[in-house]
C-alpha cells in the first residue's frame, strides 16, 4: 500500500463489494478498490459492466448483497447524514424536475443540502454560467434541448459544493459543444477546487485526458486499476512509430531488423512508410534508430502516435468498450 | 426549510402542469354539476301531472241567498282537479291521496310537488268575498245610501278571510312551476265565484263593473317546508359529491409519488438530508392546500347550481374546514399506495380500484340505514367526513356536535398519515 492510500488520504473504499440482482444476475462481483481524496478516479467499462451498480452502492442507494463501502472511513449505510453531504451525485439519467426551471431545479437541491436560500441562489447562478445556460436560468426543463439538460443533471449534483463527486456518463449523448463545457468544467473542480471525483465514461479520450487514475471494469470485476500513462505502457499492442526512410525500397530490411529489437510486437508497411508498435516506443526509438543504422538503413522522418485507453481495453476485455 | 422546499416543488409542478390541473379540478366539479342538473332538471322536457296533495280542511257554510250548505273547498278541489293544459286533455295536476301528517314526508320524499292547504273558513271566506263583490260592485254604481231592488238583502261585507296555504321545497323546480300553477288556479276560480255572484246583478244593473281588488277575503300563502328550509335532493346528495371529489385526490397523489420513484427524482432526494418525513410532510402540505383549492372549487359549483344549506356562513366555513381535513386523508391514503406500487401505472390502477369502491363503501351514492356495516365504515375518514358534512350543511350542526366526526378523521388521518410514512419510506427511501 502506497501512502496515498493510508485511511486518511481515501474518500471511498470498496472492499470485495458484490451484488447480485433477483434473478441471479451478478452485476457487480468482489470489487475491492480505493478512490483517493482529490483525485479524478475513471471508472471505464462496457454497458452492463457494473459501472453504474457499483456506483449506486457507493453512494447508498444500493445496498450491496456483500462487501462493503466506507466513506471517509465510516461504513456508507452508517454514515452520518452530514457526510452524505459531501457527496454529490450526477446520474447517468437525465434526472431533473421538468416542471421547474433551471433555476428552480438547482436551488431545490440546494435546499435538499440545506444550502440557505441565497447562497443557493448564488452558486445556481454561477453553475448556470459555467455551464453556459444562463439564459436558461427561467427555462423550464422540459423545454431545454437534451445536451442542456445533460449540462443541468451535471450542474445539480455540484450546487452543495460537495467534497466528492460522482459523475456516471456525464457527457453521453452530448454535442461537441455542451461535450467541452462540461469536461472543462470537471476538469476545473479536479485543479482548482480539489475535489475527489469519481467519473464513469465510455468516451476513452475523456477518461485519458481527465483521469489520474483509471479502472477498468467487466463483468462486476475490476480488471486493472492504475494511471492512463502507466496502463498505455504497460497493456495493448503498444505506442505507434511511424518511419519514413531514406530510401522506401528498404522497408522490407527495415521491418525485418526492427522485429528484432526486443519489445517490439509488430512491424508492417503501411503505404510507403514502416509502422511500428510497441509499448512504451518512446524509450525504444534509440535502439530502433541503432540497428537500422546498422543494416545500413537511414531514416528520413519519425512520427510518434500513443497507445489509446481503448487498445488497452480491447487487449483486456477482447471487445470495444462501446460494444 | 427542506420541507418547505419540497411543498413548494409540489405546487409549482402541479399549477404548471395545466391539462392535469384542468382534469383534477375540472373533473369533480363537472361531477357535481351533473349531479346537480340532474337533480334539478329531472323530469323537464315534457309536460306532465304534477303530484300535488291537497288538504281540505274547509268547513263548509250556509249560503243566505241560496238556503243551503255549500263547501267551496270540495269545489276548489274539483277545480283543480279537472283542469287541463291548454288544448289539451292532459290534466295539470294529480292529486295525491294522503293526510295532513302524512304531507310533510310526502314533500320531503318528493312524491308531491307541494302542498295545499284550504283552511277550515274557507268557504265562509269565500262567501264573504262574494258578498263583498256584489255590494262593491252595486254601491259602486247607485251610492251606499240606496238600496236596490235585489229581491233580496243587500249583502253586507264580509269580515271572514281565509288563507291558502302552499307548501313546499323552493329549491325543487317542480315545487316553482306547480305552486305558479295552483295560484292561477285559485286566482280563476275566485274570479269565477265572483263572477257567478255578480250574475244576478247583471241582469238589472247590467254594466256592473267587476271590483278591481276582489280578492281581499282570500290570501295566499307560499311557505317553505319548515326544518328543511330550501333542501333539495341535490342538497342531500353534494356532500356526498365533494367527499367523491376529495377521494379522486387520492389517485392525483399516489400517481405523483410514483412518478417521482420512476423518474428517479427521488433517488436524487434520498441521498440528500432530506428526510422521509420531510418529503411527505412537504407533500402533504402541498397536497392539502390543493385540495382546500379542490374543495373551494366544489363548493363554488354547488352553491351555482342551487346547492342551499342550512346555517349560514357558520357552516359553510365549518364544512369547508371539514372538507380540507378530509382532504389530508385522501393524501395520506395516496402516500400509501405510492408506497405499495411498483410504478405510475400501478399506482394509478390501485388508487382507482381503492378509491372508487371506496365511495361507495363510505356512502356517496348509497344511505346506509344504521347498523353494523354503517358502523364499521365509520373507521374510515371520508365516512366521517360524509356524516359530518352532512350534518353541518343539511341540519345546520354546530361544531360541538360535529366536533365527534371532526376528532375521528383527525385520528384516522394520523393513522393513515403514519402508515403511509412507514410504508413509503421502508420501500421507497430506503437503499434499495
Amino acid at each position: 500500500m502506497s501512502q496515498a492510500d493510508d485511511a486518511g488520504a481515501v474518500a471511498i473504499e470498496l472492499e470485495n463489494l458484490s451484488k447480485t440482482f433477483p434473478g441471479g444476475v451478478r452485476a457487480v462481483d468482489g470489487l475491492s478498490l480505493k478512490v483517493r481524496r482529490g483525485e479524478l478516479f475513471g471508472f471505464l467499462g462496457p454497458n452492463g459492466a457494473g459501472k453504474t451498480t457499483s456506483i449506486r452502492m457507493m453512494v447508498g442507494l444500493l445496498r450491496p448483497t456483500s462487501g462493503k463501502v466506507t466513506i471517509e472511513g465510516q461504513p456508507i449505510e452508517k454514515a452520518p447524514r452530514e457526510l452524505h453531504a459531501k457527496i454529490g451525485v450526477c446520474p447517468q439519467d437525465i434526472v431533473v424536475w421538468n416542471l421547474l426551471t433551471c433555476r428552480e431545479n438547482l436551488t431545490m437541491m440546494g435546499a435538499m443540502y440545506d444550502v440557505p436560500a441565497g447562497e443557493a441562489k448564488k452558486r445556481a447562478d454561477a453553475l448556470l454560467e459555467a455551464m453556459q445556460l444562463t439564459d436558461k436560468a427561467g427555462a423550464l426543463a422540459n423545454t431545454l434541448s437534451g445536451g442542456m439538460k445533460r449540462r443541468l443533471n451535471v450542474a445539480m449534483a455540484l450546487v452543495h459544493d460537495p467534497d466528492i463527486v460522482v459523475l456516471d456518463e456525464p457527457t453521453a449523448g452530448l454535442d461537441p459543444q455542451s461535450r467541452l463545457v462540461v469536461t472543462e468544467y470537471i476538469d476545473g473542480l479536479r485543479k482548482g477546487k480539489d475535489k475527489t471525483i469519481i467519473l464513469t465514461t465510455h468516451q476513452m479520450d475523456i477518461a485519458d485526458q481527465l483521469s489520474d487514475r483509471v479502472a477498468i471494469i467487466d463483468h462486476g470485476k475490476l480488471l486493472q486499476l492504475d494511471t492512463p500513462e502507466s496502463l498505455k505502457d504497460r497493456i495493448g499492442k503498444g505506442d505507434v512509430l511511424d518511419i519514413a526512410l531514406m530510401d522506401p525500397s528498404k522497408n522490407e530490411t527495415a521491418i525485418a531488423t526492427v522485429k528484432k529489437v526486443q519489445g517490439v510486437r509488430e512491424a508492417t508497411q503501411v503505404e510507403d512508410k514502416v509502422e511500428v508498435r510497441a509499448l512504451d516506443v518512446a524509450s525504444k526509438i534509440p535502439e530502433i534508430l541503432r540497428v537500422l543504422e546498422a543494416a545500413g538503413v537511414r531514416v528520413s522522418d519519425l512520427s510518434l502516435r500513443r497507445n489509446t485507453l481503448e487498445d488497452v481495453f480491447i487487449t483486456l476485455t477482447g471487445r470495444r468498450l462501446r460494444e | 426549510m427542506r420541507l418547505l422546499a419540497i411543498a413548494s416543488k409540489f405546487l409549482k409542478e402541479r399549477m404548471r402542469n395545466r391539462n392535469v390541473l384542468g382534469m383534477q379540478l375540472a373533473f369533480p366539479a363537472v361531477f357535481m354539476l351533473v349531479f346537480g342538473i340532474a337533480f334539478n332538471l329531472g323530469g323537464l322536457g315534457k309536460n306532465q301531472p304534477y303530484d300535488i296533495l291537497v288538504i281540505n280542511e274547509d268547513q263548509g257554510t250556509f249560503l243566505d241567498f241560496a238556503a243551503t250548505d255549500y263547501n267551496y273547498g270540495e269545489d276548489l278541489v274539483e277545480v283543480i282537479r279537472s283542469v287541463t293544459y291548454e288544448n289539451s286533455t292532459l290534466p295539470l295536476f294529480k292529486l295525491s291521496n294522503g293526510t295532513k301528517e302524512e304531507s310533510r314526508d310526502m314533500l320531503m320524499d318528493r312524491e308531491v310537488a307541494c302542498v295545499v292547504f284550504i283552511p277550515p273558513q274557507f268557504s265562509e271566506a269565500m262567501e264573504a268575498l262574494a258578498n263583498t263583490t256584489v255590494r262593491r260592485a252595486l254601491t259602486s254604481l247607485v251610492g251606499e245610501g240606496i238600496v236596490p231592488p235585489l229581491g233580496r238583502p243587500m249583502p253586507v261585507e264580509g269580515q271572514v278571510d281565509a288563507t291558502v296555504r302552499i307548501e313546499g321545497d323552493p329549491g325543487y323546480m317542480g315545487f316553482g312551476a306547480a305552486q305558479a300553477l295552483v295560484r292561477g288556479v285559485l286566482d280563476a276560480y275566485i274570479r269565477g265565484v265572483q263572477a257567478s255572484a255578480l250574475e244576478s246583478v247583471l241582469k238589472d244593473f247590467p254594466g256592473v263593473p267587476v271590483p278591481e281588488d276582489p280578492q281581499d277575503h282570500i290570501l295566499t300563502e307560499v311557505e317553505s317546508v319548515s326544518g328543511t328550509q330550501m333542501s333539495t335532493a341535490f342538497d342531500y346528495f353534494a356532500p356526498g359529491i365533494m367527499i367523491f371529489g376529495l377521494l379522486l385526490g387520492v389517485m392525483s397523489v399516489a400517481e405523483s409519488l410514483a412518478k417521482e420513484v420512476e423518474e428517479k427524482t427521488l433517488s436524487r432526494l434520498k441521498i440528500s438530508l432530506m428526510t422521509s418525513f420531510d418529503y411527505l410532510t412537504g407533500s402533504l402540505l402541498s397536497w392539502t392546500l390543493f385540495g382546500a383549492f379542490q374543495v373551494l372549487i366544489l363548493f363554488g359549483v354547488a352553491l351555482a347550481i342551487g346547492f342551499n344549506w342550512v346555517g349560514g356562513l357558520g357552516s359553510l366555513s365549518l364544512a369547508i374546514v371539514i372538507g380540507c381535513v378530509v382532504a389530508i386523508s385522501s393524501v395520506a391514503l395516496g402516500m400509501l399506495i405510492a408506497g405499495l406500487a411498483k410504478n405510475q401505472e400501478q399506482a394509478s390502477s390501485l388508487a382507482t380500484l381503492i378509491a372508487v369502491p371506496m365511495s361507495f363503501v363510505v356512502g356517496v351514492f348509497i344511505s346506509y340505514p344504521p347498523g353494523l356495516f354503517a358502523d364499521m365504515t365509520g373507521v374510515l375518514p371520508w365516512r366521517q367526513g360524509l356524516m359530518a358534512l352532512l350534518k353541518t350543511l343539511s341540519y345546520g350542526a354546530e361544531v360541538g356536535e360535529v366536533l365527534p366526526n371532526i376528532i375521528a378523521i383527525v385520528i384516522e388521518t394520523v393513522v393513515l398519515f403514519a402508515l403511509g410514512l412507514f410504508v413509503f419510506s421502508s420501500r421507497k427511501m430506503k437503499a434499495e
